[in-house]
């Protein structure tokens, strides 16, 4: 609790600024929606803000084959683009804890200063998360297929399938969390290989905080999807989406916190 | 010797039409597990329903389709079939069926009257169906009474019929089987009897069946029909007596390990074979198929038999899967299936069904599989989406939903090409999209039927049908003619051109895709001024401050059928309309400009369209749902999205 007291009361500046940030780019993404809503002009575009219809998505991709594309390219440069903001802010955040910073300038000038280095180590995160992607799916695909029909029983090849997926979702969390670590030790001014030597000391104890913290935001975003899933009005909605957005936030700043002990 | 006797009084409660029964056979079967062969004796007696006198019989042979790659079955399949190379197949591998002997009744040798033909396509090296000249000719009522003994020596399953590992072995196309002697489409009477093609399975007469099935002890035997006698012969041997009547053919299966649950719907009985790593699955397939007991007995008809084998095959004989022969069907599953995927409720209910569309109204498989398939898969759809939601019936697996009406619509409308061919086509002439058009297609055109008739007429239509034409083979022109005088005499939620509309969907390839062009108000002409002459003179002092609203729909397929629009006025009243001119575009003026919201098919009662999307206009589209809606929807996902990146960079 006084560690949550100590970030809020010392670094709220730069946390409320994390939060505006990505409100700005909420409220982009809600004006691209709205405005798409508004011009589709039937009822069936109206029926996908309440879930997933599958009629409606493979009518519309079968009568607009090109759009799917369109909305791929657009996703992903919205999501590239969040990345770097991303690596940008994380950055700036974690080494003005590690400084001991409290104003936005040190969040944006430690931001700008070690972005590049943040970003190459996000491309590694990515390449190993592809990789491991690749070799599960690869490893399927030698299983499934006739070598099932020589199988004795369907426990091995069921077993081994959930192992894989096991395996592929441990090694992405250890891969995430040893980046992480590495991402800490560089911003403390380390070589990389010392970043990586202590990232591998402390991977194990650090995988058990980092496990709690994820398991604490799925609990928080459960619960607020709880309250919102009742009617409410308008701008009750907006506020407790707010709420919880900074409290998403805070966690994530408790999580680095504590890494970083 | 141990005998007792099984199920016999619910074998005698079958509501037999003897008139139907056209051949009467006993057939005693020994398997050889080492030879993968079994070795039959078969006394099939054959009556001559026709007026005409009768020269020759030609049999179905079809486990001779698996003989070798030149067979018609396996002939263009480039030695890959179902996924399965045969190119090295051993000899072992392969399947045939032998006629040994064949006797007369006075015991006259027929063997040198036997000729494999090929009258569909001239493929000399395909068995699959073999006639016999008689000596005598058989006179219309007459019987013809033959002793036959044959060799079945199944493959390693390519398709349904084999044998797999740990001695799986199926039995289906396992024995000769007379074609069916009927008048064609121009009444003319002659033999239908196909060759072997893939696609293509079932045409037989109704028969009753006495079979031995002779097997070692240590074999669990599921067949067609119930099972009325057992004796434990010395040799470690047991003999199955099975009894099947009133049915078009007769299939059984056999593997040592296959546990066995045993439960009855009313006076049926339900078997259930299931291997024992599936058994946490034996109380979906039973709940399943009790559903569609309950759901087709109170909107089809009674079940016409006394039995029903499900089998559940392992993933090694997965091929043998996924089909249906009277009281016996084969599903598909494997190890701790997640229970949120219905796909092995879908599949079961499916089978099941085919008891009532193919067993029991026995249409030509063949020719026109249209009319089982379609009609089943309509009824799969129904019952899933009755018993397991609309909108999660096939599908509810974290998150992810969806329903099994909802798939068959997106298995016809996604297909590559929806335009390739009519349905009303035989199997063999159907090279692309064969489930989409002939199960998917032909349930949605059902389905768009319905929506024109009503459901409760629809239902008695089809209650009607299966009363007239169970243990018969009607053909389209008898469903189409069953559906004139129903709608002729019947009340229909419209009286459309049903046999246009038929002609449209069954024999054409266009499609249907009705959508909302333009939706518009526009002001009414000024009137001010002196009108009329004479003492008919008006004054209109002011202009109209009235509009009219002007919606243009336009079909953007080719297609053009009836078609239902509800508008909706702000005040809350709504007003449908139907569009019955059968044309490609229609302007409508309607004397207000309060609508809201325009819709084609509201209801949608026609799900052939293949886009549904243009198929709405808002008018005021703030107005149809919250501001707050929209925002929490995009916020949770965008929101989501920003945390999972931020977490990760």
């Amino acid at each position: 609790m006084s560690i949550m007291k100590h970030i809020i009361a010392k670094h709220w500046r730069q946390l409320l600024f994390i939060y505006t940030v990505q409100l700005g780019i909420s409220l982009l993404v809600f004006y691209l929606l709205s405005t798409m809503f508004s011009s589709l002009n039937n009822t069936q575009a109206y029926s996908l803000i309440h879930r997933l219809d599958r009629t409606v998505l493979a009518d519309f991709m079968q009568a607009n084959p090109s759009a799917f594309d369109l909305f791929s390219c657009m996703s992903m440069i919205l999501i590239l683009g969040y990345m770097m903001i991303s690596t940008f802010l994380n950055a700036g955040l974690i080494k003005s804890f590690i400084e001991d910073r409290i104003h936005i300038k040190s969040l944006l000038q430690y931001g700008a200063k070690y972005f590049w280095k943040m970003l190459c180590i996000n491309g590694v995160c990515i390449l190993s998360f592809l990789l491991i992607g690749t070799i599960s799916f690869l490893s399927f695909f030698l299983i499934v297929g006739d070598p099932i029909l020589y199988f004795d029983t369907e426990r091995p090849f069921v077993h081994s399938m959930l192992f894989l997926s096991l395996m592929m979702l441990f090694l992405s969390f250890l891969i995430y969390v040893s980046i992480l670590l590495v991402k800490i030790g560089l911003l403390r001014d380390l070589k990389l290989k010392s970043a990586w030597n202590i990232a591998k000391r402390k991977l194990w104890k650090s995988l058990m905080i980092v496990m709690f913290y994820l398991v604490l935001v799925v609990v928080v975003k459960q619960v607020f999807a709880g309250i919102l899933s009742s009617s409410l009005s308008f701008f009750l909605t907006f506020f407790i989406i707010q709420i919880s957005s900074i409290v998403v936030i805070i966690i994530r700043s408790l999580m680095y916190h504590n890494l970083l002990k | 010797m141990d005998g007792s006797l099984y199920g016999q009084n619910l074998c005698n409660n079958i509501p037999v039409n003897k008139s139907s029964v056209v051949s009467d056979y006993h057939i005693s079967v020994e398997l050889f597990p080492e030879d993968k062969k079994a070795l039959c004796l078969q006394s099939l007696s054959w009556k001559n329903t026709s007026p005409d006198t009768i020269r020759e019989i030609p049999f179905y042979m079809y486990l001779n389709a698996f003989k070798n790659l030149q067979s018609s079955y396996l002939k263009g399949s480039g030695g890959e079939i179902f996924g399965r190379s045969l190119t090295n197949n051993s000899k072992k591998e392969w399947g045939w069926i032998e006629i040994t002997k064949i006797k007369s009744k006075n015991g006259q040798d027929l063997k040198k009257e036997l000729r494999y033909i090929q009258l569909d396509d001239g493929n000399d090296n395909d068995q699959s169906v073999v006639q016999l000249k008689l000596n005598e000719e058989l006179l219309p009522g007459d019987h013809i009474s033959l002793e036959i003994e044959f060799e079945a020596k199944l493959p390693y399953i390519i398709s349904r019929a084999g044998y797999s590992k740990n001695d799986y072995y199926f039995f289906n196309h396992w024995y000769p089987q007379p074609g069916v002697y009927e008048q064609d489409k121009n009444g003319n009477w002659g033999w239908n009897c196909h060759q072997f093609f893939r696609g293509t399975e079932f045409y037989a007469d109704f028969g009753d069946y006495l079979v031995d099935i002779i097997i070692d002890q240590r074999f669990v035997v599921g067949a067609s029909g119930c099972e009325v006698n057992k004796i434990d012969l010395p040799d470690g041997k047991v003999r199955y007596t099975y009894q099947a009547n009133n049915v078009i053919d007769f299939a059984w299966i056999a593997y040592p390990l296959f546990e066995e649950y045993n439960d009855t719907y009313k006076d049926v009985q339900i078997k259930m074979l299931i291997p024992e790593e599936h058994c946490m699955m034996a109380p979906r397939y039973l709940d399943a198929v009790k559903y569609a007991f309950e759901y087709l007995e109170k909107h089809v008809g009674p079940y016409p038999y006394p039995s029903i084998t499900i089998c559940d095959p392992p993933m090694h004989a997965l091929r043998s899967g996924l089909m249906e022969y009277p009281m016996l069907i084969t599903c598909g599953s494997f190890y701790n299936f997640p229970t949120g995927i219905r796909t092995i409720e879908s599949l079961v209910i499916h089978e099941f069904t085919h008891m009532y569309f193919m067993a029991t109204i026995a249409t030509n498989e063949k020719e026109e599989a249209w009319m089982d398939e379609g009609f089943v898969t309509l009824y799969e759809d129904k019952i899933m989406d009755h018993y397991y939601g609309k909108k999660s019936s096939l599908v509810d697996f974290y998150g992810l939903k969806s329903g099994n009406s909802e798939n068959t619509r997106l298995e016809y409308t996604t297909m590559n090409n929806p335009s390739e061919g009519a349905i009303a086509r035989p199997g063999w002439e159907i090279n692309g999209d064969y489930k989409g058009l002939i199960y998917a297609k032909t349930a949605t055109m059902l389905r768009s039927l319905e929506g024109y008739m009503g459901e409760e007429s629809f239902e008695e239509m089809i209650k009607s049908y299966f009363y007239t034409w169970k243990f018969k083979h009607p053909k389209e022109a008898d469903f189409r003619a069953h559906l004139r005088e129903h709608v002729r005499s019947n009340v229909v939620d419209y009286q459309i051109d049903y046999d246009r509309f038929l002609d449209e969907c069954l024999h054409g390839v266009a499609q249907v895709d009705y959508s909302i062009d333009y939706v518009r108000i526009q002001a009414r002409e000024d009137k001010k001024g002196v009108f009329g002459h004479g003492d008919a003179k008006t004054y209109i002092s002011k202009t109209s401050d009235q509009s009219d609203l002007m919606i243009g729909i336009t079909n953007l397929g080719t297609m053009n059928v009836p078609v239902e629009i509800l508008c909706t006025f702000e005040c809350g009243r709504d007003t449908l309309f139907f569009l019955d001119q059968w044309q490609q575009e229609y302007h409508l003026i309607l004397p207000s400009d309060q609508v809201s919201r325009v819709e084609i098919d509201p209801y949608l009662k026609l799900p052939l369209d293949v886009n549904l999307n243009n198929n709405s206009y808002l008018i005021n589209s703030s107005s149809a749902e919250s501001n707050a809606d929209l925002l929490w929807s995009s916020s949770k996902w965008s929101y989501t999205l920003i945390d999972i990146l931020s977490w990760i960079f």
